[in-house]
């Protein structure tokens, strides 16, 4: 399945690959009725608000306030998850996402509403987890796959747990917990189950540390980690946790409940507004994944459906789906219930008529045709670190790597060790080999300096960014030309410099 | 050993743990190593490490001092590096990049010794007498390097760097070896373009990329931080400071600047 599903991927005229088309054509040409109505089945395995039990609108103003000032405080630090939170919404197809929001002990003291719901939390969870374990092998057939290879994401993902863990500690937080199957559910079932069968929760064992929280969301956490640890053999990983072919994330999110409400009504919104169906996203089209909270993946969301919109791409009623907690059992008990309707509200972004589709579709432009890396660092150094043909009689081009700004005109001291250091003078400028950290404090006197090896990142390349010393490194072999006495005009800029064979006053 | 008489508080302060909250205070143990605590603590992957403070550093350590915190350390590693915190490093405007020594030695009581004496004579050439030791386990290094969370030099874009070396973040600190670059445009979707060796990959540029980030968030500045990728794939945070020489450059009449992007070199301008 999965060489099919990578032969199909579609490319596009920009170079950048669609995300792969599982099945071509019409729905109904596709799929038979017995399809169709696994497929609904399936329909509604997005999650999303799960951990409210009462429903996110029954709770007061003065809690969701509470809630969003200490979101907003987290969110700042946890904004890291941009990129993985692209990341997901690029690779996720069939995606069960979780959303759940706890609190510190202080929060929690301040709004027992809060507390009482967080409470109720991790069991409902666990029962969820097995709920959506049961029904694990009828996806099977389900699976969606993208061309990349998941585990090489899931460290990424699970980098995040160490800072997830870190606001946990200090800071009410909202996040997403994305579990996501990849290739082998059956294995994902297993784990799942022996996981939830065999181990004590590291919500068990965390709880007899933190006496003073009845009820922490730990065991989402932790178990969704487990799957991911599982295969990058991370310290971190929960030793208990068994091999499995899936991975898992845990994502933030970064603008709290407000940024989760207003997706929320862009989601009806654009449910009701959608009229085709999604050819690039999956087979069946009827799951639109709700990913609103998260202000990336909202991002996401919101782009991708308004192109699909303006395309004409999205169509009926199920293209998008959204789930309430208090819906959410009845749901689990029977799939067919439907968590819908939904009101038709303005849709946002409607004056984007054209709007272009997601940049995280695509795949990484070539190094050498990126301008940013061309231009900064050199795509091709070796082509652009060269001795260009002679401007005037007498003078020469070198590039090379600029590492500290500014311009400088001086002459050219060659250092090769500490004592050619005493040779300086305030007109000077350096060309050696490396800028070695030791020489840092004398180079700060000078104009400017010239090394053939070394970075911008360098210590001394910092030394000289404090000391507005212009600096330009990795020049390699184009410095054999430059002698000492040589009168050179640099850029710390551009990276390049000018050289004059006889003395610069000439060329002023 | 070191007498309780000359311990300010209490002799448990002659070695101070990472996770210990006087670690964070950096009139204490200088700011390099409150950083690093403060990081370690807040969740960040940081090796473990003990810290001498320099209240108890002077002159004529015994080599049961050092043996005291290599006790306390309890290094799995095969070595361990022994590095400077004083007064003058990582400020707000001078990092000190540089200025000190950093030793790689055998966790040896002997070796510690040797390598923390001649770190101390040369804070005392620099006229540095303020200086912490970090006493700190190195992991097997795949991968080392440093990471800009905003381009020292592009400062007006969304960029940051990567420059990575193998098998130890040294080479790239010292400005003598980069085996690897990477440049990451931190607009959302994030672009990563890497340069050098292949195995510095785009997976690793954004697995420490995330980290800078994450640190500049935190301290709400860009950090210049000193990372390592270990054998078993994992990235550690060794050092963290602000991005300084931000601030305008110099810049000499009659020379254009042109600032990035110069795709074509634009030298025609000078």
């Amino acid at each position: 399945m999965l060489s099919e599903l990578n032969s199909s991927s579609v490319s596009r005229s920009d170079g950048r690959r669609s995300l792969p088309r599982l099945i071509s054509g019409t729905r109904g040409e596709q799929h038979g009725a017995a399809e169709n109505e696994d497929r609904n089945h399936l329909g509604g395995f997005w999650i999303r608000n799960f951990h409210y039990p009462q429903g996110l609108p029954h709770l007061s103003e003065s809690v969701i306030s509470s809630i969003e000032r200490g979101t907003r405080t987290a969110a700042a630090r946890l904004n890291l998850a941009e990129t993985r939170g692209l990341k997901f919404a690029w690779l996720s197809k069939y995606v069960y996402v979780a959303e759940w929001m706890s609190t510190d002990l202080n929060t929690t003291a301040r709004s027992p509403e809060l507390a009482a719901a967080i409470r109720s939390f991790p069991q409902l969870w666990r029962e969820t987890q097995r709920t959506i374990a049961s029904r694990l092998p009828s996806l099977l057939e389900r699976i969606a796959l993208v061309d990349e290879d998941p585990h090489s994401l899931a460290p990424l993902w699970f980098e995040a747990r160490n800072f997830c863990d870190y606001v946990w500690e200090q800071h009410f937080f909202l996040m997403y917990a994305a579990i996501i199957p990849w290739c082998d559910l059956q294995s994902l079932q297993q784990s799942l189950l022996s996981e939830l069968a065999t181990s004590p929760t590291p919500h068990d064992q965390k709880k007899q540390k933190m006496p003073h929280q009845d009820e922490d969301p730990e065991p989402v956490i932790s178990w969704a980690l487990c799957a991911a640890g599982a295969d990058i053999r991370s310290p971190l990983m929960i030793p208990k946790s068994p091999p499995c072919r899936f991975s898992t994330g845990v994502l933030p999110l970064p603008q709290g409940l407000r940024s989760a409400m207003d997706g929320y009504r862009y989601a009806q919104a654009a449910r009701a507004a959608s009229t085709t169906n999604f050819p690039l996203w999956n087979e069946a089209h009827t799951q639109w994944l709700d990913l609103s909270g998260a202000v990336p993946l909202r991002m996401i969301t919101e782009r991708i459906a308004t192109w699909c919109l303006s395309k004409g791409l999205t169509k009926a009623h199920d293209d998008l789906f959204l789930l309430w907690p208090h819906q959410l059992e009845s749901w689990l008990v029977d799939p067919s219930t439907q968590p819908f309707p939904l009101p038709q509200v303005g849709l946002p972004g409607e004056q984007d008529s054209n709007p272009e589709p997601p940049l995280t579709l695509g795949v990484a432009p070539a190094i050498t045709n990126d301008p940013i890396f061309r231009d900064i660092h050199g795509a091709s150094r070796s082509k652009a670190r060269h001795v260009d043909s002679r401007p005037a009689q007498g003078s020469f081009r070198v590039w090379g790597d600029p590492v500290s700004p500014g311009t400088a005109r001086g002459i050219i001291v060659e250092v090769r060790d500490r004592s050619d250091l005493q040779r300086l003078t305030p007109n000077s400028i350096v060309l050696c080999d490396a800028l070695l950290p030791e020489w840092a404090y004398e180079l700060g006197t000078v104009q400017g300096c010239l090394a053939r090896r070394g970075g911008a990142l360098s210590h001394s390349a910092t030394v000289c960014r404090e000391r507005k010393v212009p600096c330009i490194a990795g020049l390699g072999d184009t410095t054999a030309d430059i002698r000492e006495g040589h009168y050179v005009k640099m850029s710390g800029f551009s990276g390049e410099i000018l050289l004059f064979e006889s003395n610069g006053g000439q060329h002023d | 050993m070191i007498e309780s008489s000359t311990v300010p508080d209490g002799p448990n302060l002659a070695v101070i743990d990472l996770h210990d909250s006087r670690s964070t205070d950096a009139s204490m143990v200088g700011a390099k190593a409150a950083q690093l605590a403060s990081k370690a603590q807040q969740g960040f992957a940081v090796p473990r490490a003990v810290i001498f403070p320099w209240a108890m550093i002077g002159h004529g350590q015994t080599i049961s001092h050092w043996a005291a915190g290599l006790e306390f350390l309890a290094p799995t590693s095969k070595s361990v590096i022994l590095r400077s915190s004083a007064a003058s490093e990582d400020g707000i405007s001078e990092s000190g990049a540089g200025r000190f020594l950093s030793i790689i030695t055998e966790p040896t009581p002997s070796a510690i010794h040797f390598a923390a004496t001649k770190i101390i004579e040369h804070a005392i050439r620099e006229a540095e007498h303020q200086c912490s030791l970090i006493l700190q386990e190195v992991p097997e290094i795949a991968w080392g390097g440093v990471c800009f969370s905003r381009h020292p030099i592009a400062t007006e874009r969304p960029i940051l760097v990567i420059e990575a070396a193998r098998g130890s973040a040294e080479p790239v600190a010292q400005g003598t070896r980069v085996d690897g670059t990477a440049i990451i445009e931190r607009d959302a979707p994030w672009e990563v373009f890497t340069h050098g060796d292949p195995q510095f990959t785009e997976i690793i540029a954004r697995r420490v990329g995330a980290l800078s980030v994450a640190l500049e968030l935190i301290s709400s500045t860009p950090q210049d931080i000193e990372w390592i990728l270990d054998t078993n794939n994992r990235v550690w945070l060794i050092q963290t400071r602000h991005v300084t020489g931000l601030q305008q450059s110099r810049t000499e009449p009659g020379i254009s600047a042109y600032s990035i992007p110069l795709s074509n070199g634009g030298f025609d301008r000078v």
